[in-house]
């Protein structure tokens, strides 16, 4: 694997009034990896997609994607990027056909066989305008028309958004179907988690502008864990626990949604003299609730050595 | 770029297609207005304007030529692009190995081409049915179609203006419609240059600062930031042209509101029996306020024999 990461940002910072949309944010995006890109509504995924490809001037910071300067992004890079918008806008007077043959002329790449292929996989007809399509249709059009020219960098910004669950699988399932090789690295923001937990390699959070989380998707699983503990009668009060992002208390029970779980925190736990003591597994969706959720302290998970700590 | 330039063309050809079907409607009124005054001026009527005998010369040929050249011109500029921008759309324009500058040449080759298309055609059908002999009882000269040809080119002005006002991503209340205002000001000062060849280096002018000031925005996505100096340079100085506009409306706005005295005056006028007059100005006053100054003694008649 190529050292050098396909995207890396520095201090990325902008602002839309006096209201950050993204706050220094800095990332970096191994070649080849499937780099799922997370937050809630209006954290800035699609601020920080969009000033990535240099639709965006960013306020502060700055960065490189595939190694030129993201405020100057040479044409000769814009082809080996292949960018998928949330809203699969297209020319609604276009036909399928027509979307094709005008995106061909651009990319001197072009694969029709690509085209067709996904084209086909979502059943559309050549001659249908694109304005008579659903939406998961435009979006396989979308997709086609994206994949088409083989590119290096894949960015699709929520992808998924306002599609069925059997067209969002068949979208997710083209995408990593007709791009996993090596050298091939796909970046996506996205609201479902369960095809993230099936990709992904990676995760970025973002919450409220700032990147809270930056890491293999494992070691974010390890570190947000959620440990039951059974008592004989009513729970006792909890002591200052490090990285507690969430408790519930129940009859006999406390349930306790921890980051970075470790010795320490296993032996705070005991102290409270549980008569059982389980770690529950969580998914990532789970775990990405918790630790995006209101309640509870927050912690950052910016690398697997800090995940370790 | 060509596919991009035939893209454009086949997008917004029915606009210039209805633009290009008006005007003729509106040509032709105006020649059936001048047509009819010829009629009756066969039938004893005496309401001969000399103003009105040459179609091409005539005040409301003119006016409506600018003032439909100016509405098609930027709101064919507005739809170019306002069109594409939706977000995602303008990333899928945007989006592509070709530079901004050729993206936006496609645009300007399109439009423009539409343009002149769309507003010449019915213009030059005009012009020939004047030029041929047996339909106007008027000589016809080539310089009779140079007003009618400035207010065809300054509708490439407004392209631009309209161009930069959707592509600007300012507030309507603030800056966004001072390039029309700019245009305004280019097409006011047309109106009233003397000669062509000015008129012609208003055009000229004006188009190269819009013209630069939209390629600019639409290299930085319609913001101040981002923009290459001749763009910033262009937009600042449309959004001055455009301010006069708005500085010139404030005015009039002011004046109609606020109460108007106007400036009086007086001076004194003696007769020719030597009375004396104090006259205030304006004279329509005189009979209401002229006061004799006899009685006060300021001038007096010299004793007769």
């Amino acid at each position: 694997m190529n050292e050098q990461p396909v995207i890396c940002t520095r201090d990325l910072t902008r602002y839309f009034g006096g209201k950050p949309a993204v706050e220094g944010l800095n990332l970096e995006v191994p070649r080849g990896s499937v780099f799922a890109f997370l937050g809630r509504n209006g954290s800035g995924k699609t601020t920080t997609i969009r000033m990535l490809l240099g639709l965006m001037q960013p306020t502060r910071g700055g960065g490189t994607i595939l190694g030129h300067n993201i405020c100057a992004l040479p044409t000769a890079a814009r082809a080996r990027i292949g960018y998928l918008t949330e809203e699969h806008q297209l020319y609604g007077w276009m036909n399928v056909k027509e979307c094709g043959d005008f995106q061909s002329r651009f990319y001197p790449r072009w694969n029709e066989k690509v085209f067709r292929g996904v084209v086909g996989h979502f059943h559309l007809r050549m001659t249908a305008r694109v304005k008579d399509l659903s939406r998961g249709e435009r979006a396989g059009l979308c997709l086609g028309l994206t994949l088409a020219p083989e590119p290096e960098l894949l960015i699709l910004d929520d992808p998924t958004l306002g599609l069925d669950p059997v067209a969002c699988r068949s979208l997710v399932e083209s995408m990593v179907y007709l791009t996993r090789r090596s050298d091939r690295t796909i970046f996506f923001s996205s609201h479902q988690l369960a095809d993230v937990e099936r990709v992904a390699d990676y995760i970025a959070i973002l919450d409220h502008s700032v990147l809270r989380a930056c890491c293999p998707l494992e070691t974010f699983r390890n570190s947000v864990q959620q440990v039951r503990l059974r008592f004989p009668g009513a729970p006792p009060p909890l002591p200052e626990i490090p990285g507690l992002l969430q408790a519930f208390r129940a009859e006999g029970e406390l349930r306790l949604t921890c980051v970075h779980y470790n010795g320490a925190t296993e032996t705070a736990l005991r102290a409270l003299a549980p008569e059982q003591l389980e770690l529950v597994p969580l998914s990532l969706e789970d775990a990405f609730i918790s630790y995006l959720g209101d309640r509870g302290e927050k912690s950052f998970i910016l690398s697997e050595t800090e995940a370790e700590l | 770029m060509n596919t991009l330039i035939r893209k454009e063309l086949r997008e917004h050809f029915k606009l210039a297609l209805l633009g290009c079907a008006l005007f003729a409607f509106i040509l032709v009124q105006n020649y059936r207005e001048c047509n009819a005054l010829y009629a009756g001026l066969a039938l004893g009527a005496d309401n001969w304007n000399n103003a009105n005998a040459q179609p091409l010369l005539s005040g409301s040929t003119t006016s409506a030529t600018g003032l439909f050249c100016a509405i098609f011109g930027a709101v064919l500029g507005w739809l170019q692009i306002h069109n594409e921008r939706h977000r995602d759309l303008w990333a899928f324009l945007i989006h592509r190995p070709l530079s901004r500058t050729k993206i936006f040449a496609a645009k300007m080759i399109a439009g423009l081409g539409l343009y002149a298309l769309g507003a010449g055609l019915p213009l030059l059908g005009f012009i020939v049915m004047t030029w041929m002999p047996g339909h106007i009882a008027a000589p016809f000269e080539w310089t009779m179609t140079l007003p009618v040809l400035s207010f065809y080119l300054s509708g490439f002005v407004f392209y631009f203006a309209g161009m930069l006002t959707s592509l600007r991503q300012a507030r309507w209340y603030a800056s966004r419609g001072l390039g029309l205002g700019a245009a305004l000001i280019i097409s006011i000062a047309l109106s009233s240059a003397p000669e062509f060849w000015r008129a012609l280096c208003f055009i000229l002018v004006g188009g190269a600062i819009l013209g630069t000031a939209a390629w600019g925005s639409f290299a930085s996505n319609g913001y101040y930031a981002g923009q290459p100096t001749s763009g910033r340079r262009a937009l600042v100085g449309s959004l001055v042209l455009g301010s006069l506009v708005v500085v010139g409306l404030a005015v009039a706005l002011l004046e109609s509101v606020l109460p108007r005295e106007a400036y009086t005056w007086s001076r004194y006028q003696i007769t020719t029996d030597g009375g004396i007059y104090k006259m205030p100005s304006p004279p329509a006053n005189r009979s209401k306020s002229r006061s004799s100054m006899a009685r006060r003694c300021w001038i007096r008649r010299p004793a007769g024999p």
